[in-house]
């Protein structure tokens, strides 16, 4: 009897030690997102001694973003990877990071989120969630059936705009251009029965959704740099002790950062390989285009004052990077 | 001095031409007996036995294919063997070996598929494009097309980190609504299997639909009266998780588990595979369900 109390005993303090994080997203099981998210997972069972781990829930499985951010509140879930229209759900602040032409490259993207870290992190925080680390989707590109060298080429096209997306709103409207405002499950079908004939996203996108198979041409200008993150809600973090809350956020820097290299990685071979199916890259024709760009992403980040962020913000995000492309210049 | 080298050229060529086509004359009368020992092989419920016998005999076939690579039974013979046993024995222990098996298959099937000028001259377009490979094509090519495809399909599942092998997804998915269209009974409807799948695995919200998947699952039951429990594994792996449907899971399971191996004796192979699948998932249900 006694042994039997023993057993009960050590069986409910096991029970009782061991956090399992449910974690959801939409990459598919096989995906680098997974492939990085099951290594962590390794790494925290492994640190905290099997106390701490995640059971991953993959390709969409537990619903889309706006789902799972509503089952996260609910305790239902506690932890998800979301990219830009699930973290404005939480935090429309972080949208600034989706708005059009704000970044040119990757070591301004590292730097804006390093430097505003702690105010992205407040606003998940604001709202009953922990920011575990960042993990984009990457660049955006804008692919059609007609060849864009020029903003105003833009005109000439159907494109496809995400459905209630206010970043996708405010830059198509700043871009002058031509767009449909379809939900994101119809755009395979619009491309096929041209009721669209353009679109905007990440390379490895294009062609994980098949889209690139109906179009020709791909501007080789980035539109945007989308963002991604994963979180875990305030409630089941508390819950966890502060060796195993050093553990996940540790391991959480990590890990994204490996998954935002190697999301970096597959976009480069995703370029390739839309080169390989015949996609026929564009240019715009002359620096005088680039500079409207710059322009037109600062028109389109004003329309969302008010709305996603306050101006003071703005100013502050657009001065960081200012001043970043300003050191560059002078270290050279 | 010339006249006798092309005198001897010409000897040597007769010669060599003769061995061709004897050589493939031979093959083409073996290619019943082949045939049978690959049925044979399908036939044989024992799991062990074929996992050790299936790389002499595909083997032995790639010895045929060589000498007569424009035999197409033989290169369906070999194209659903390499797939029968990467899917059967090594795809779930060995990934990366699976997929070069599989790309072994794909190539097989595609250099026989670009004999046909427009598939070639087609083969590299875009969707629209693509459509037309296929116009010279009847019933009597589902088979290779299918287990071509079903190769490929394969190949990219375990790819899904690989911009390069999923880009062909649509040549995939027009490949399989050809055997659709032209015989979707074939292989216990194996077309309508891999629809149900695709269709299951991707979030609604990407493209995916779960109803229409179920409805190809329940159509791949019926063309071969439930009695293919591979279908089973399929519809619980994709379908039943993708919907969180934990009964449905353990019931398709449990079913193949206590099913017997001789409901289709043409393919006691695959459904021991099926049994032997089903154990797996089973065990892993706890980690698939909420």
């Amino acid at each position: 009897m006694k042994i039997f109390l023993l057993i009960l005993f050590l069986s409910i303090q096991l029970f009782a030690q061991q956090h399992i994080i449910k974690f959801a997203t939409l990459a598919p099981e096989g995906s680098t997102w997974i492939s990085v998210m099951r290594e962590f997972d390794a790494a925290i069972r492994k640190e905290s001694g099997g106390k701490l781990g995640f059971k991953i829930y993959p390709g969409g499985i537990a619903g889309d973003e706006k789902d799972v951010i509503r089952k996260i509140r609910l305790g239902q879930y506690h932890s998800a990877g979301i990219t830009g229209v699930g973290m404005g759900e939480i935090s429309p602040i972080v949208r600034i990071l989706d708005t059009p032409f704000l970044f040119r490259n990757y070591s301004e993207v590292d730097f804006i989120l390093q430097k505003h870290e702690d105010e992205f992190a407040k606003s998940f925080l604001d709202e009953n969630f922990i920011l575990l680390g960042w993990a984009e989707v990457g660049f955006v590109y804008t692919f059609s059936n007609n060849p864009i060298k020029q903003i105003k080429d833009l005109k000439g096209i159907k494109m496809w705009s995400w459905e209630g997306d206010p970043v996708a709103e405010a830059t198509f409207k700043s871009l002058n251009a031509n767009f449909i405002p379809l939900s994101i499950t119809d755009v395979m079908t619009s491309l096929q029965t041209n009721l669209v004939d353009g679109f905007y996203t990440s390379p490895l996108a294009a062609i994980s959704l098949q889209w690139f198979t109906t179009v020709k041409y791909m501007l080789d200008f980035p539109l945007a740099n989308a963002s991604g993150s994963i979180i875990i809600s305030k409630k089941e973090f508390d819950k966890l002790t502060p060796d195993l809350q050093q553990i996940l956020i540790r391991n959480g820097k990590i890990y994204m950062r490996k998954l935002t290299e190697q999301s970096r990685e597959d976009n480069r071979k995703s370029l390739q390989s839309l080169k390989n199916a015949k996609i026929i890259f564009t240019q715009l024709s002359s620096d005088q285009e680039k500079k409207y760009c710059d322009e037109i992403g600062k028109n389109a980040r004003k329309m969302l004052v008010g709305k996603l962020y306050e101006g003071e913000f703005l100013t502050r995000v657009e001065n960081s990077i200012s001043e970043f492309r300003q050191n560059k210049i002078l270290s050279k | 001095m010339k006249q006798q080298v092309i005198k001897f050229l010409l000897i040597l060529a007769t010669f060599v031409n003769f061995g061709c086509s004897f050589s493939a004359f031979t093959v083409s009368l073996t290619e019943d007996i082949l045939d049978n020992s690959v049925q044979t092989l399908f036939e044989v419920g024992d799991l062990e036995y074929a996992e050790k016998s299936l790389p002499a005999n595909l083997t032995l076939l790639e010895g045929f294919h060589k000498t007569d690579p424009e035999n197409k039974k033989i290169a369906l013979l070999l194209i659903e063997g390499y797939t029968g046993y990467t899917l059967g024995f090594v795809e779930d222990i060995d990934p990366e070996r699976a997929k070069k098996l599989y790309t072994k298959a794909i190539e097989i099937g595609l250099n026989v598929l670009k004999k046909d000028s427009h598939f070639k001259m087609h083969f590299n377009e875009n969707l629209n494009g693509f459509k037309n490979t296929l116009q010279n094509f009847s019933e009597e090519d589902v088979p290779l097309i299918f287990w071509t495809a079903n190769a490929w399909g394969n190949l990219i599942n375990l790819s899904l980190n690989d911009p390069e092998i999923i880009k062909d997804l649509y040549k995939v998915n027009t490949m399989m609504q050809f055997v659709l269209k032209n015989n979707e009974r074939y292989f216990n409807g194996g077309a309508h299997i891999y629809f149900g799948t695709i269709l299951a695995t991707q979030p609604r919200v990407l493209g995916g639909n779960p109803d229409l998947s179920k409805s190809h699952f329940e159509k791949a039951i019926s063309i071969s009266k439930n009695k293919f429990l591979l279908t089973n594994i399929y519809f619980a792996k994709s379908y039943a998780v993708q919907t969180q449907n934990k009964e449905l899971f353990t019931s398709l399971l449990d079913n193949t588990i206590s099913a017997s191996i001789d409901l289709l004796p043409e393919y006691r192979l695959i459904n021991a595979i099926a049994k032997k699948k089903a154990k797996i998932l089973l065990e892993n249900k706890e980690e698939l369900f909420e």
